[in-house]
């Protein structure tokens, strides 16, 4: 049971990563970010490669595998940026799609279907940390570091600038942004963090196999962060948290294996159905009292 | 240099397929002045405004601002040289409160690159504090001081067109186009609109506007640029323009 509990708080703290940079990209720059998980993979592939092949130290390798992911995101982004945002969003989920596929058939660099297995563990200057508590405690510590720089930045003049783009770009550019630029640095920044995550998840699982980067992930981290809140960091924490521990509850229900899948997929599309109908928001953007005094106004309103 | 001219338009043209929106335009904007653009709806006013900011990239013609050459320049780069605007169709940033939304007319600021909006704070904050006391001192002039905390989609149809010019006025921008500043706004809030854009030529501004209240036009401006069918038909002084029989035809028509 204890390792258990130690299990799901890593994969929580590998989803919030996942959540809240994906929320930079989303609810602060406005750009629809429908393949988060494509560049969780690339850092997950880039740090196994590395690990195995290279064996350079941890923090050079962590630093690698997410700068790998971002530069690609920036990219990505310098040549889809052009295109209006529903196009865009499409181009990410088109993203997704094809990183699995390419995961899937590079059979000489990702052993396609196989996997990769025997990923070590990570070893930082001597301290070996494979699984369990030590394992947590260093998720727990990037995710921290994580989540204090995505608040510096957008409670910065940078995040702002992103604010103002989402809410109108073209009054953005008029006060001299050059809005294109900004949104492939957001979108580097956002998905250089799903880099990261997809590190520690290599590490941590110490195997890898195409399945758990399909189009399912970027979907749930989308539904962590538009159910959670976008635009705020409390948000996609929540979101995240929400997410993924509620379904892992069910294991405890002695459901099959099958069914209890197919409730997830459920539960997913109804909290998100539920969701937007109720408040568009999301969790963290509930106001009870404001919009309660919109929806009955006072009598001295009326009068 | 009190003649100096800010703004040369030479020949701009501008084709919508077979429509001629702006064909041959030549005008120049002199420094420390209040100019206004007239004409029916459809004369090219706004189009003209559009090409000058680099919204719209001209068929034909050359843009030069201060002497230099700005014709085919995306709208940031000529908003970076001080070419500041509104918008027909007022834009503010509802989900920022008001002094964000004046505070962003600051460009450029270094808190805005991501290293120094993470790793050297004290850099950008120190220049936060001058930019919000830029911002406050604007948004003092159109009045929306004691709302700076609001978020702006809180604001009123007239306090936003304020608020739209508050962040205009925080750009630094030599020259400030204005379409339409008065739509939908009368009595008092149009009187200090018209406080704010008299006073701007002390401060070392040109304003030019787009306008169709002519009583505003005429007691405002010092140059009028009357435009019909994408053509600029008559220029002068307000009481020259009002007596000239070409802008009386486009308006009223031929007499029969």
């Amino acid at each position: 049971m204890y390792e258990f509990i130690l299990h799901l708080l890593i994969f929580t703290g590998i989803f919030i990563i996942l959540a809240a940079s994906c929320d930079l990209i989303l609810g602060y720059a406005g750009m629809y970010q429908m393949g988060h998980g494509a560049f969780y993979a690339i850092g997950a592939y880039s740090a196994a490669l590395i690990a195995l092949h290279w064996h350079w130290p941890f923090y050079l390798e962590f630093l690698a595998s997410g700068l790998f992911a971002g530069i690609v995101g920036a990219l990505f982004a310098a040549s889809m940026v052009r295109a209006n945002a529903d196009y865009f969003s499409l181009a990410t989920f088109g993203l997704a799609v094809v990183t699995f596929t390419v995961l899937m058939t590079w059979d000489s660099v990702t052993r396609g279907p196989l996997g990769i297995t025997g990923i070590p563990g990570i070893n930082i200057f001597g301290l070996s940390i494979v699984t369990g508590l030590k394992f947590l405690i260093l998720t727990a510590l990037i995710t921290a570091a994580t989540i204090y720089l995505l608040y510096l930045l957008v409670h910065s003049p940078f995040g702002r600038a992103l604010k103002a783009m989402r809410e109108d770009e073209i009054a953005t550019l008029a006060s001299g942004r050059n809005t294109p630029m900004m949104k492939v640095v957001a979108y580097g920044i956002g998905t250089m963090f799903a880099g990261f995550a997809g590190n520690l998840y290599a590490h941590y699982i110490s195997f890898i196999d195409p399945t758990t980067f399909s189009i399912n992930i970027s979907i749930l981290v989308l539904c962590m962060v538009v159910i959670g809140g976008m635009g705020t960091l409390k948000g996609p924490v929540i979101g995240a948290f929400l997410l993924f521990i509620i379904p892992e509850l069910l294991r405890f229900l002695g459901l099959p294996a099958t069914t209890g899948g197919l409730i997830r997929q459920l539960i997913y599309g109804v909290v998100l159905v539920v969701m937007q109908a109720w408040n568009p928001r999301g969790l963290m953007g509930i106001k009870l009292p404001l919009s309660f005094t919109k929806i009955r106004p006072g009598h001295k309103e009326i009068a | 240099m009190k003649n100096q001219m800010i703004m040369k338009i030479e020949g701009i043209s501008k084709n919508f397929g077979g429509l001629k929106a702006l064909h041959d335009v030549s005008l120049e904007i002199e420094n420390n002045r209040v100019v206004s653009l007239i004409g029916p709806n459809g004369a090219g006013k706004s189009t003209l405004f559009n090409t000058l900011t680099g919204y719209i990239r001209a068929s034909a013609g050359r843009v030069f601002f201060k002497g230099e050459d700005i014709s085919g320049a995306p709208p940031n780069i000529i908003a970076a040289k001080g070419v500041a605007r509104s918008f027909q169709i007022t834009r503010v940033f509802p989900a920022l409160t008001v002094l964000e939304n004046a505070v962003l007319g600051c460009y450029p600021q270094a808190g805005e690159n991501p290293f120094v909006a993470t790793l050297l704070r004290k850099r950008w904050q120190k220049e936060e504090k001058e930019n919000s006391r830029k911002a406050m001192a604007n948004l003092e002039v159109v009045g929306l001081a004691q709302h700076r905390d609001q978020l702006a989609e809180s604001l009123g149809y007239a306090q936003r067109k304020l608020l739209e010019i508050a962040r205009v006025l925080t750009t630094d921008a030599d020259l400030i186009l204005l379409d339409e500043p008065f739509s939908g706004i009368f009595g008092d809030t149009a009187r200090q609109m018209m406080n704010v854009i008299t006073s701007l030529p002390a401060r070392g501004k040109t304003v030019c506007l787009i306008e169709h209240n002519m009583d505003i036009v005429m007691e405002i401006s010092e140059w009028i640029y009357v435009f019909n069918f994408g053509e600029l038909i008559a220029s002068g002084k307000p009481k020259d323009i009002r007596t000239n029989e070409r802008v009386i035809e486009a308006y009223l028509g031929k007499p029969a």
